[in-house]
């Protein structure tokens, strides 16, 4: 099976640097693209067609929220998994209604990393 | 306590799924449960006891916690636990997915188990500082996510102990500080650690050495504020209102303006580490003379000399 192939959108470059590092020590899950906001996230989602996006809630200029509704306009098949600190009930509600497929609140080990990806791989991801 | 709600925490750990949470939060809107549906799903209460603070409450006119420690049936601290918001979130939240069937009572005592973090006796102490200060509501908050988020992140055995915010800042060290706006009230979390100190927080949020890499280091620190900032947020906005706050910034400690008068500062130390989280209403102008005092030289507060600012 190939690897699943992850685009980064964190404005934070030390999130997307421990997210990379912990994906590589994990094994079979290929991060193809970083992006700091919500326009390059776009650009890139277009030009990489990544299996998963790993979306930042908090990001100036445009929201994760924004963000998310944008891709799912562009591809209504997008897997995205909504990773904050904000973990509101409501925020994790809003954004599962709104189609992300999961919600990973920081701070995370990679064991939560790997196992909330394996379970959309499990549900016919890749 | 465990910083994250528990519908978040049982999709992590794989207990439910998406489709299953989503089922059980959307039960959890339409629902209400009352202070007695709370204490019997804890143990804390037999039905017969419930009944029985029920009469009381009909013939004495009084409210149900009233009943309840007239009666000694719960003591005052007992009922501060059940009005936690986070504590009734779960506790209804676990009955619900019970009902739906998509857990069962040993997975969800698991679940429960594996979510709740005693807070420890120092914890609560260091709530009390906040008694009487105007910053007595979002204070305790702000120190359970605050150890909540070291002991997670850290990883290392903990102590912390309060300080004035007064001393809090020391000469040398930069601040890292975020503005949190709730309504009206508006108040800085504040985190302030030495450079070497810096390098160990770093790497404990990202899982690896930073060492030659100071402006990584930095911009992880900030995230580590932007963490714990997101789970303050987070737990106030359960209680009321829209919580928001800016993105985090780098101070001197003579740029850190804030109104140590109403602050507290949170030591934490492990066998790693050492570093002060400082809780304080921001200054709209300057700091006037002698207002508030910073260390005369670097080190840890808590071991340094204090004195006035001039």
């Amino acid at each position: 099976m190939s690897a699943l192939r992850i685009l980064l959108v964190d404005d934070s470059s030390a999130q997307r640097h421990m997210i990379r590092h912990r994906l590589d020590q994990a094994g079979g899950l290929e991060v193809v693209g970083e992006a700091a906001n919500g326009r390059e996230a776009l650009y890139q989602f277009a030009a990489l067609k990544p299996d998963v996006v790993l979306l930042d809630l908090v990001m100036p200029e445009m929201s994760g929220d924004e963000v998310l509704d944008a891709l799912l306009e562009m591809d209504p098949k997008a897997n995205v998994v909504i990773v904050s600190s904000m973990g509101t009930g409501e925020a994790i509600e809003h954004c599962l209604q709104n189609g992300a497929r999961s919600f990973l609140q920081k701070p995370f080990d990679t064991d939560d990393l790997v196992r909330t990806l394996g379970s959309l791989e499990g549900q016919g991801v890749s | 306590m465990n910083t994250k709600l528990f519908g978040q925490f049982l999709l992590e750990k794989g207990y439910v799924s998406r489709e299953q949470l989503l089922e059980a939060l959307e039960e959890q809107r339409r629902s209400t449960a009352t202070l007695g549906d709370l204490a019997i799903a804890t143990g804390m209460l037999a039905v017969a006891d419930v009944d029985a603070i029920h009469r009381r409450q009909e013939e004495a006119g009084e409210p149900f916690s009233a009943a309840a420690v007239g009666l000694g049936l719960l003591t005052e601290q007992q009922i501060a636990e059940l009005l936690h918001p986070n504590s009734a979130e779960k506790l209804l939240l676990g009955q619900i997915l019970l009902s739906f069937g998509h857990l069962d009572q040993s997975r969800l005592d698991e679940a429960l188990a594996a979510h709740t973090r005693r807070g420890d006796e120092n914890e609560t102490t260091l709530m009390r500082h906040f008694r009487g200060s105007d910053l007595s509501e979002v204070g305790p908050t702000c120190v359970s996510v605050m150890t909540s988020v070291f002991r997670e992140t850290i990883g290392a055995p903990v102590s912390y102990n309060a300080i004035p915010a007064v001393k809090a800042v020391s000469v040398g060290q930069p601040v890292w500080a975020q503005e949190v706006t709730r309504g009206l009230e508006r108040f800085t979390v504040a985190l302030q650690l030495s450079d070497a100190d810096a390098f160990v927080v770093a790497e404990s949020v990202l899982g690896m050495p930073v060492e030659g890499f100071p402006e990584l280091a930095r911009d992880a620190v900030s995230e580590f504020l932007n963490i714990v900032v997101g789970h303050i947020c987070g737990n106030l906005n359960a209680k009321a209102g829209t919580v928001t706050a800016t993105p985090p910034a780098i101070h001197t400690p003579q740029s850190f303006a804030h109104d140590a008068t109403a602050g507290i500062a949170v030591h934490c130390t492990s066998d790693e580490v050492e570093f002060t989280y400082i809780v304080a209403r921001p200054l709209i102008a300057a700091a006037p003379v002698g207002h508030w005092a910073v260390c005369a030289q670097t080190g840890h507060p808590a071991r340094a000399r204090v004195g006035q600012r001039a």
